[in-house]
């Protein structure tokens, strides 16, 4: 059952990714100012949308992790699987959002870089979640890594908001364009939402294969552990 | 009530170490000083009439960068003889141990900043229109990275690369203190009032708050796995 669903939406997103791309390259106007450059736009909040959505859903998880009793080991280890999965596809949104943003910027607005709020904000999310996967990495193996590493999380998430409220109160120029009534010339609104859905279903698979993964490692290393125990039970009888 | 207890021992603990070894002290203060010598002479040498543009910047990089030096060596002492392990073993009250923990830098840090933050109004030659609002945020923006600070370097106290860990766990949880110490500093050395300073006081003593329980809530989840 869980794998049909997976397999399904894997060839929804195989359909959809040259589909979106046909509709962004093909179908959608060139816009009359910025002209080609703004093709970047239908990748770039595709982008920013994974890096938050992943970020938001990594601390909420690492939260249920950290709050569980030990006793619900299963659903604990499933928690922890989604927070990686999500930290990671925050972390591909992110490095895209870094890479694409100030290339938009300095043709549009002339800078590649302002200290505007949401850039701010993105970049300090980019760098936080770094952290997270290198503590991950680095802090060594097993339930004491994902322990600190999910209280990185969950730091973050109230670090993350007021860092926004922060830097609102300083003001910021970003375009606004999708919710506030831009978007208007024919086929941008259409292309706009395929390639954001597509994106966010890319994300989705891929942090379901990441999470897949991580379960996988626990219940290997659980299973060794059970082989161990038995080996020694044998060898002392 | 136990709580209080524990804290207050652990605390006496920490202070008794430190006034017979002086080393976290002196090592925060050792580097502190020497930035700020270094930030002045880096800000000031040319442009002499920006200084007070530079000061605030200047003061909230010191503050971080030397309360991270000070973590290190506050829990190199702990790792010897696994003393934090022994003391884990103890039924102390977990709240207890971390605050008091926390206390200790924070005292640490709050004795080197009288020496360097008078260094800095000196080199930078800025004076203060508001000194309450500027010791408050001064506290209020120290007590966040402490919290921060003491809990990872608890936490990772056995990690192999903890040196290079947490500056990276601390710089980006510090930025929203670092904005409002940022923007109180420059009012407070004597930038026009364009805004009131307090509702950025209001905003780190939030910020302090919520990572006052969420720090707690962590290092009793992380300890005791």
């Amino acid at each position: 059952m869980k794998r049909w669903t997976f397999l399904t939406l894997g060839v929804l997103v195989l359909l959809l990714m040259p589909a979106a791309l046909g509709m962004i390259f093909f179908y959608a106007p060139l816009e009359r100012t910025m002209g080609v450059i703004q093709k970047i736009f239908y990748f770039h909040v595709g982008y920013a949308a994974m890096m938050m959505f992943g970020f938001g859903i990594c601390g909420i998880a690492s939260l249920v992790y950290l709050s569980l009793p030990r006793a619900k080991a299963d659903v604990r280890m499933y928690a922890d699987a989604i927070a990686v999965g999500a930290a990671e596809v925050g972390l591909v949104g992110g490095a895209g959002v870094m890479i694409m943003g100030p290339l938009w910027a300095h043709e549009a607005w002339g800078t590649y870089w302002t200290w505007e709020p949401r850039l701010t904000l993105s970049l300090v999310a980019f760098f936080m979640f770094l952290a997270y996967m290198a503590l991950r990495s680095f802090s060594g193996k097993g339930d004491y890594a994902r322990v600190v590493s999910a209280g990185l999380a969950v730091l973050g998430l109230p670090a993350l908001y007021f860092i926004h409220v922060a830097v609102s109160k300083w003001g910021g120029a970003h375009p606004r364009v999708v919710f506030t009534g831009g978007l208007k010339s024919g086929g941008m609104k259409e292309t706009f939402f395929m390639a954001l859905g597509t994106m966010l279903l890319t994300g989705v698979l891929l942090g379901w294969l990441r999470a897949w993964v991580e379960v996988q490692q626990v219940r290997m290393s659980n299973l060794i552990m059970r082989v161990d125990a038995l080996r020694r039970e044998v060898t002392d009888e | 009530m136990k709580a209080l207890g524990d804290y207050m021992a652990v605390l006496q603990k920490d202070l008794r170490l430190e006034l017979r070894s002086r080393e976290v002290i002196y090592s925060i203060l050792l580097f502190s000083v020497l930035a700020v010598v270094i930030l002045a002479f880096g800000f000031t040498w040319v442009s002499k009439n920006r200084n007070a543009t530079y000061a605030p910047g200047a003061l909230w990089l010191t503050v971080l960068f030397s309360a991270t030096t000070g973590f290190n060596r506050f829990f190199d002492r702990e790792k010897e003889n696994a003393v934090f392990q022994g003391i884990l073993l103890t039924p102390v009250s977990r709240a207890g141990l971390f605050l008091a923990k926390v206390t200790a830098q924070l005292l640490f840090i709050l004795m080197t900043e009288v020496v360097f933050v008078p260094l800095i109004l000196m080199f930078f030659n800025v004076g203060l229109a508001l000194p309450g609002i500027f010791l408050a945020e001064l506290i209020l923006g120290t007590v966040a990275i402490v919290l921060v600070g003491t809990l990872f370097a608890a936490l990772l106290m056995n990690a192999r690369v903890r040196d290079v860990l947490l500056p990276i766990i601390i710089f980006p949880l510090s930025i929203p203190i670092l904005l409002a110490g940022i923007k109180v500093s420059t009012l407070a050395f004597g930038a026009p009032l364009a805004e009131d300073p307090m509702k950025w006081l209001h905003f780190s003593a939030g910020y302090d708050i919520i990572l006052l329980i969420l720090t707690v809530f962590i290092f009793e989840k992380a300890v005791d796995l």
